[in-house]
């Protein structure tokens, strides 16, 4: 940390302020904990439940309004370089293992469980070690209510409440990549008022459908959020009915989808949005794809108009990384239609949606470099070439440097995938189900084959939740974060 | 105090408490003993007085964390009943524990705030006299001081340095203002006490007046304006605006040492200046009068044993070294009376003609071998100007080319009419100017590098009090050289209104 001592200075700066904002999210995550205790009214009976939510609630809001001291009434100064990336990754680690605090207390779930629970809410992954039967309601709401902050984006939320000039930088270091309007806190509200409406539309479907309140509730939440908890045992299943299918199909698909296509759809340029290179590529690869894995199913012995309806579904629940399932098992599809899954999780949802993965832009760009890396081989020496892409119905110049940093993503991406099927099939796993399950949680998707879940070791527990937390950061705000800690720590050793 | 903060101290109040009993609620679900339960009550009273910063709260706290106690936690629960004494004695700890805690954090808050102003107005003093090393003009300084005061007492300042009862400087640009507070100003002067201090006032309630002592200034002093709208200023501000004053004093003082110090180095260049005119007149008045002492003293000593002719040579050499001296006597006279701003021009109608022939009879006697040729206009022009002082500058200009030229050389007087104004060029053959002098012919004190020698020597005066003869007529004077050598002056003196040019016209007639 610089420090001029010519200047008298009186700003907080450095890691006072990065705890004092820290302690302000921890405040704001203790009144997140209360949330479910609305449910108390409709079922007094889980009344028992309450204080697994107060005591987290009461002791995180004193810790935070502590922290909070070091910032409140005081002049602040800027984060440095790299400090977002630390904020932005405390918050996250504080308010997992803050979130993971009730399920503790409820006495039935150890605490790798917890937390591995907490991120899978958080990461909208909807991995899950609770047994939805049994669990009671406020539970229940609790992991949709985490789906919901966890997809639109933790400081993304905490923005919208609270203004806060430094918040822009915070915004991007969680990976909102566009800025919609500019003003920050109107547009984290457009876009949790947007969120709102979706939640609200596909409760009122579902519930029309014949769903009850509650779970119509839970299951829009989570699929808006692409999360996937289910308040079912066998998920989408369970109902067997194809307008429910069609009603998640649809949510799923406004989860996964660019919030700017949300912003332009409401506003009506319809023309902007059949340019934009995602959508096409999203069509793309569901032609590609979708007809495989219908006739994938058709091959293994389903109904063809089972395999449309298990085939279509299974592809954007994929695909958009949300984990819904209608298929009672993974463990007995098709090779072909289980490698196919595995391809999808990769590939996951739009860049600016709630859903994870590489990102459907990042592998535009990744074949787009490709193709310009051959042409500018095969070209006249001479001859240059203007890199563009569609966004938004914009051409956008994409830079030599942004092609690079696409491929060393996808390449970080990938590494991890292997790194991460590795550890499950050490642990005894077959490579595919592995390959399958670690897909599933790096790419906050949530489908599993039953390596994760109340059973599992804590090995295969902390894996997946590491696996989970980086694919929902985009590992590198996490690298970023954690090499600057390091550095302040154990590097020069001056921490002020 | 206002409605908002009262509510918002109540929400503060009922939030914490709500919170506080909700998590004393579930840690006793969780078996945790009732003892420990007041342990959350003293933090919740502990947030409180510390959100609130009021000592009524933290008490009203006390008392309410002390009554859920009892309803929520002591059997019978759900009662204002107590059924086991220790409770009883529990809850009066509790209170005075409660009671304390809020009596020390409101100290140490009230501690707090004033170390932190005390803080702001340590920085603001180091702000300012660092700013004020930077500000070279007193108005500049008094301006800045009181952005400082408003800034570090937020108080609204106006600054005014008097000296023997007259402003001389200040801030205030408002002529209403200045009205309203002349009475109050001067009686703080006169008493050298501050003003609006006590329930006396002149017309002025809205002004404070604090008069202080200004250094180094012959009964100098400053006055700082205060808007106190008749409130009395605390002794804590006092101090700070003894400080402030202070820097001020040492920035005004620094300012005035500057200052005189920058007048003695102009005193200094003005006596440096007259000693050198001195010296230059006393020489160029010592070289004639050698002359003529030597000449007079040889004709009274050995009158009778030269001859007539060589008699007449010598008085005709005295003769001019009078007429030399009387010349430059003139212009000494009318260089002082420039200098003083006494010369006056007495302007009459004079036909140019006239004033050449003057010039011509006057010069007749130091022409010798040169040869003056007079080129005439073609009509007769009227100048309004004073002739003597018109004469003056002629005879300068035309001795300067006798002076400069060689024996025999020829030089041309040429007067013409040109733009509504009558022109004079005077031109010569001789060597002209040096370039690096033409600029500067006309300052004071320029003397060309071979007036030396006794034939052509000058005080450097001459072309000074042309040009401001000139100037003093609305004209213009310009010198340059010839192409073929020699240099040319050129006066231009123009008609005034229903001038000269008349006469002109009237001499086509």
């Amino acid at each position: 940390m610089e420090n001029n001592h010519d200047e008298v200075s009186l700003k907080v700066e450095g890691y006072p302020l990065i705890a004092g904002y820290v302690g302000i999210f921890i405040t704001f995550i203790g009144f997140f904990c209360f949330l479910p205790l609305i449910l108390l009214v409709w079922y007094p009976e889980e009344s028992v439940y309450a204080k697994s939510f107060i005591v987290p609630g009461v002791v995180f809001i004193l810790v935070g309004y502590m922290l909070s001291g070091f910032i409140r009434g005081k002049e602040l100064g800027n984060l440095q370089r790299h400090q977002d990336a630390v904020l932005v990754l405390l918050v996250w680690v504080s308010t997992i293992l803050i979130c993971s605090m009730p399920f503790i207390l409820t006495g039935e779930y150890s605490f790798m469980q917890s937390v591995f629970e907490s991120t899978s809410g958080f990461s909208t992954t909807g991995l899950s070690v609770v047994d939805v039967s049994s669990a009671p309601h406020m539970i229940l709401m609790y992991r949709s209510l985490m789906l919901f902050i966890g997809g639109v984006g933790l400081v993304l939320v905490f923005t919208s409440v609270m203004s806060d000039r430094y918040g822009m930088r915070l915004y991007s270091a969680e990976g909102h990549s566009d800025k919609l309007l500019p003003n920050l806190a109107k547009s984290t509200r457009l876009i949790l008022s947007i969120y709102g409406l979706y939640i609200c539309l596909g409760t009122a479907m579902y519930v029309i459908f014949g769903m009850s309140f509650f779970d119509a509730i839970n299951h829009s939440i989570a699929a808006v959020s692409t999360g996937g908890f289910s308040t079912q045992a066998s998920s989408i299943a369970s109902y067997q009915s194809a307008s429910i299918e069609i009603v998640t199909i649809v949510l799923m698909i406004l989860g996964g989808t660019n919030f700017f296509v949300h912003l332009y759809l409401l506003r009506g340029h319809i023309r902007k949005l059949v340019k934009h290179s995602e959508i096409k590529l999203l069509l793309f690869i569901t032609l590609l794809i979708c007809p495989w894995m219908i006739i994938s199913l058709t091959q293994a012995g389903y109904s063809s108009v089972d395999a449309i309806r298990h085939g279509v579904f299974q592809y954007f629940s994929a695909i958009t990384t949300t984990g819904f399932q209608t298929l009672p098992s993974f463990q007995s599809t098709p090779r072909i239609f289980t490698i196919l899954m595995i391809l999808l999780m990769l590939i996951g949802a739009e860049i600016g949606s709630t859903g994870g993965g590489i990102k459907q832009q990042r592998v535009l760009l990744f074949f787009k470099g490709i193709s310009w890396n051959f042409r500018d081989k095969m070209s006249h020496k001479r001859q240059l070439h203007t890199n563009l892409i569609d966004k938004t119905g914009e051409r956008v110049i994409i830079s030599d440097k942004e092609i690079f940093d696409n491929f060393s993503f996808i390449g970080f991406y990938l590494l991890l995938f292997l790194v991460g099927s590795f550890i499950f099939v050490m642990e005894g796993n077959s490579l595919q189900d592995s390959m399958f399950e670690f897909a599933s949680a790096l790419g906050t998707v949530g489908l599993s084959v039953g390596i994760t879940g109340y059973h599992a070791s804590n090995v295969i527990l902390i894996t997946s939740t590491v696996g989970m937390f980086l694919g929902r950061l985009e590992i590198y705000v996490v690298l970023i974060g954690i090499s600057k800690i390091k550095k302040d720590v154990f590097g020069k050793g001056v921490l002020r | 105090m206002k409605q908002t903060t009262i509510l918002k101290r109540s929400l503060t109040l009922l939030l914490t408490l709500i919170l506080a009993t909700g998590l004393a609620f579930s840690m006793s679900e969780f078996g945790v003993r009732t003892e420990n339960i007041l342990l959350i009550y003293v933090g919740a009273v502990m947030v409180i007085n510390i959100e609130t910063k009021s000592l009524l709260a933290g008490v009203i706290s006390a008392v309410l964390c002390a009554l859920s106690f009892n309803f929520f936690f002591t059997e019978p629960k759900y009662t204002f009943m107590i059924a086991d004494p220790n409770y009883f004695i529990s809850m009066i700890i509790f209170i005075i524990v409660a009671l304390l805690i809020n009596t020390i954090t409101s100290r140490l808050q009230k501690q707090m705030l004033v170390s932190m102003e005390n803080e702001n107005r340590v920085h603001s003093m180091y702000e300012m006299s660092k700013t004020l090393l930077n500000l070279h003009q007193i108005e500049d300084i008094l301006f800045y001081v009181n952005q400082v005061i408003k800034e570090g007492a937020q108080l609204e300042a106006h600054m005014m340095i008097v000296s023997s009862s007259q402003v001389q400087y200040t801030t205030i640009t408002d002529n209403e203002l200045m009205n309203l507070i002349q009475e109050s100003v001067q009686w703080s002067l006169a008493h050298m006490s501050a003003y609006g201090a006590s329930e006396f006032h002149l017309g002025n309630k809205e002004w404070y007046i604090h008069p202080f002592q200004v250094k180094n200034q012959k009964e100098g002093k400053g006055l700082l304006l205060l808007k106190t709208f008749g409130m009395k200023i605390s002794n804590k501000t006092m101090k700070y605006l003894d400080a402030v004053i202070y820097h001020l004093l040492i920035a005004i003082e620094r300012e005035f040492v500057s200052i005189e110090k920058e007048q003695t180095n102009i005193q200094m260049a003005k006596e440096k200046f007259k000693s050198s005119l001195l010296r230059s007149i006393s020489h160029d008045i010592k070289t004639p009068l050698t002359t003529l002492y030597a000449g007079s003293s040889f004709l009274v000593e050995s009158y009778d044993s030269i001859s007539d002719e060589e008699k007449r040579a010598m008085l005709k050499d005295i003769n001019n070294e009078t007429m030399y001296l009387s010349d430059f006597v003139d212009n000494l006279l009318n260089m002082t009376k420039i200098e003083s701003n006494k010369l006056i021009v007495k302007k009459k109608m004079e036909i140019v003609e006239d004033l050449i022939s003057e010039v011509i009879k006057h010069l007749s006697k130091r022409v010798g071998s040169h040869t003056i040729e007079v080129i005439k206009a073609s009509e007769v022009l009227f100048i309004e100007a004073d002739a003597q002082l018109i004469i003056q500058v002629l005879v300068n200009l035309l001795d300067n080319a006798i002076k400069h030229t060689r024996p025999d050389s020829l030089i041309r007087i040429r007067y013409y009419y040109q733009n509504n104004a009558c022109c004079f060029d005077i031109e010569d053959d001789g060597g002209g100017v040096s370039s690096d002098q033409i600029d500067h012919i006309f300052d004071d004190f320029t003397l060309t590098k071979n007036m030396k020698t006794d034939q052509s020597r000058g005080t450097g005066i001459g072309l000074n009090i042309c040009k401001s003869i000139i100037l003093a007529h609305g004209g213009e004077i310009h010198a340059w050289n010839n192409d073929c050598g020699g240099a040319t002056f050129k006066i231009v003196i123009p008609f005034s209104e229903g001038g000269g040019h008349g006469g002109s016209k009237n001499s086509n007639h």
